[in-house]
């Protein structure tokens, strides 16, 4: 892999409520080499989006990046302005929201939702504009003629084609899909992650794919980071973190996706609900859960600690105190 | 094992919105949301319809438990063809067969309490004597799903539960009537795969304590695998391959069942680079205006000519049915 396209250093994002803060993100670092699917899984409300909105800057009000850097390329976007993000938004990284398919607007023409993008931002002329709407379309696999239709013309599959062409209307490096695939069919599934595959390998450009789908991370994702309750827990190349999985989370987490191929067996549950961010327990956030806790693991939040070649995993079984 | 259910032929078309002239020429057009769906359920089986959106599962389900009227077909309990019985039977069939929906936060009735919603039922049916009995089962089924202490969870509402737990009182509503046949529609597809996995293999240990026989309704594969004893493949309304969960799974007959298994993604990136998948065009259409022929015949890798004349019917092959004239 190349240099880095994006490295995050000890992120911590809260978010203010009435009831107190929300520990969303806690302590997270990670980085995504050039070229390179990054896999970020968790169970829903582990801080994934939250992470994503951060590199993003656009954090609803009530959210606040309290300490840590994210570097694209070299500049910590932590500290740019609002006016400043406009040249990185788009142009270096983008991202496809959970359920932007869903959100386009129903009465404009799909082209031309993508080629307002290049209107706006760049100046562009809304025939040069359409122009590349239409290059767009063929790259992500969709005829170009129906730059003209309506979203109600589209397909899902389509229109989460159209959502990811928009994405990269301004070649950015790094392209953020948040649940891409969640709530579509098997095959459109399939078809929309091999079409993310295609385009990091034909233009290079790297994918921070966010999933609680851990099948979705096998299938596409060079390398995978575990959160779980806002912390990384583990992170490793996928074959490794499928095949020696370190973190008795990411083993049970493992063991809650059945497959169609291989020995058919029944799988030990993990007992319990994930924590509540208002209130996470002390400790490994994992202990209440853990069938291995030991008195270390509710007093005090284990690092992360090399268990093999790009491997770590924080857990007090395997060291790290 | 002996059949308990045995559907057959089952249509449900509900009428489709037709445009104002074609009205005035009296044409009539039909969402064929199921349209010939014939399978058997063996007492103490787990049988698992998987399919598409819109492939009619759900109304599949609904039918059976003539939560909506078919159209045509028969669906027999025990003997008897559930679409034919009259009223006061269907008040029995409605105690003995039960269903679970997907969304738990939307099956629960958000002013009510655990305990009003767990003893509602046995007060409907009229089935309790007294205050006394009716807290002992109510107790007793919750116990059952594992909301442990009983009495801790009575008063609840359910925004006062998880997700997970939510779905249990779900569970728990469904068992109260001691029913033997339960439908589960797409159960845990709203859960986090932590909790999934418990409300499954709690769902598989109900069935071995009280004999249960389920319908289990999913578009994952995986779950089919991970809960059932035979399968039933829908496309567009139609039953297309139905058989045993593992046979099916590891040799496929039907082009279709061929091309979605091929394109399940699998949990082991080893694994996942080495299957090769089914090209496919397009996506399913909607089952208001059908092809004639075979209605996978326009997206099918493998057509032949007849494929676009003939309807294949289902059929014996092999220990198992398929509705294909290539197989
Ligand atoms: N605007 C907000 N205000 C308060 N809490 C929030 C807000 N957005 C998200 N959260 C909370 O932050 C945590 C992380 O959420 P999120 O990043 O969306 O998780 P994920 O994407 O992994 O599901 C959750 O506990 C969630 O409830
Ligand atoms: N009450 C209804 N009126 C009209 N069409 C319906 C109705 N219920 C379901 N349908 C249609 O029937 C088809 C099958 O739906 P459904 O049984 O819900 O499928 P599944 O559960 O497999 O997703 C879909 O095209 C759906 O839009
Ligand atoms: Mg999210
Ligand atoms: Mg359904």
């Amino acid at each position: 892999m190349g240099r880095d396209v994006l490295r995050i250093e000890d992120l911590v994002v809260h978010y203010e409520t009435m009831a107190g803060p929300v520990k969303a993100v806690n302590h997270v670092s990670f980085s995504i080499g050039e070229g390179e699917i990054f896999g970020l899984a968790g169970e829903s409300g582990c801080g994934k989006t939250t992470i994503a909105l951060s590199i993003m800057k656009l954090l609803p009000y009530n959210g606040k990046i309290l300490s840590g850097r994210i570097l694209l390329g070299d500049v910590d976007v932590v500290l740019l302005t609002e006016e400043e993000m406009m040249e990185v938004r788009w142009k270096k990284v983008s991202m496809v929201f959970q359920g932007a398919m869903n959100a386009l607007n129903p009465v404009l023409r799909v082209g031309d939702q993508i080629a307002e993008v290049l209107v706006e931002k760049e100046g562009w002329s809304k025939e040069r504009a359409l122009e590349r709407a239409k290059e767009l379309f063929s790259l992500v696999g969709i005829d170009p003629s129906r730059v003209y239709d309506y979203p109600h013309e589209f397909s899902g599959g389509m229109r989460q084609r159209a959502i990811i062409a928009m994405a990269l209307v301004l070649n950015p490096q790094l392209v953020i899909a948040d649940e891409p695939v969640t709530a579509l069919d098997v095959v459109v599934q399939s078809k929309i992650l091999d079409l993310l595959k295609r385009l990091r390998d034909e233009l290079g450009i790297s994918v921070m794919m966010i999933t609680h789908d851990l099948s979705v991370i096998a299938e596409t994702s060079d390398r995978v980071g575990i959160m779980y309750a806002g912390r990384l827990v583990e992170h490793a190349r996928a074959e490794d973190l499928f095949g020696e999985p370190a973190h008795p989370y990411t083993k049970a987490l493992i063991n809650a996706f059945p497959s169609i191929v291989g020995e058919r067996k029944r799988f030990e549950a993990i007992r319990g609900d994930p924590p509540n961010l208002l209130n996470p327990p002390p400790g490994c956030p994992f202990h209440p859960r853990c069938p291995y806790a030991m008195d270390v693991c509710r007093e005090k939040v284990p690092k992360l600690v090399k268990v093999g070649e790009e491997h770590e995993a924080a857990c007090f079984l395997i060291g790290g105190a | 094992m002996e059949t308990l259910l045995k559907v057959e032929d089952l249509r449900v078309w509900f009428p489709a919105r037709v445009s104002f002239i074609e009205s005035l020429r009296g044409k009539k057009r039909y969402v064929k949301a199921v349209d010939g769906v014939s399978f058997e359920v063996k007492r103490g089986s787990v049988v698992c319809l998987v399919g598409e959106s819109g492939s009619g599962k759900t109304t599949t389900a609904r039918a059976i438990l003539r939560l909506v009227e078919p159209t045509g077909g028969k669906v027999i309990y025990e003997g008897k063809n559930i679409l034919e019985i009259p009223k006061k039977e269907l008040r029995k069939w409605r105690k003995e067969a039960q269903i679970i929906f997907q969304d738990p936060y939307e099956s629960l009735d958000p002013r009510m309490t655990v305990y009003d919603t767990l003893s509602e039922p046995l007060r409907v049916n009229k089935l309790i004597g007294s205050e006394e009995e009716e807290r002992e089962l109510v107790s007793k089924v919750l116990e059952d799903v594992r909301l442990v202490p009983p009495e801790e969870f009575m008063g609840r509402f359910p925004h006062e539960l998880s997700g997970g737990q939510r779905q249990r009182v779900a569970i728990a509503r469904a068992l109260i009537l001691n029913p033997k046949f339960i439908v589960a529609d797409e159960p845990v597809s709203m859960l986090d795969a932590s909790i999934r996995t418990q409300i499954l293999n709690l769902m598989m240990d109900l069935r071995d304590m009280y004999g249960l026989t389920y319908l289990y309704i999913t578009h994952d594969l995986a779950q089919a695998r991970y809960m059932g004893s035979d399968i039933v493949v829908m496309y567009l309304g139609k039953a297309v391959e139905v058989g045993s969960v593992e046979e099916v799974i590891r040799e496929p007959m039907h082009p279709y069942t061929k091309v979605l298994i091929s394109h399940v993604p699998v949990p082991d990136p080893k694994v996942a680079a080495t299957r090769k998948k089914i090209e496919i065009k397009g996506e399913p259409p909607s089952p208001i205006d059908l092809p004639p022929g075979c209605r996978f015949g326009p997206r099918c890798p493998f057509a032949k000519e007849i494929c676009f004349k003939e309807e294949p019917e289902l059929r014996w092959v092999n220990g198992r049915m398929v509705a294909c004239h290539l197989v």
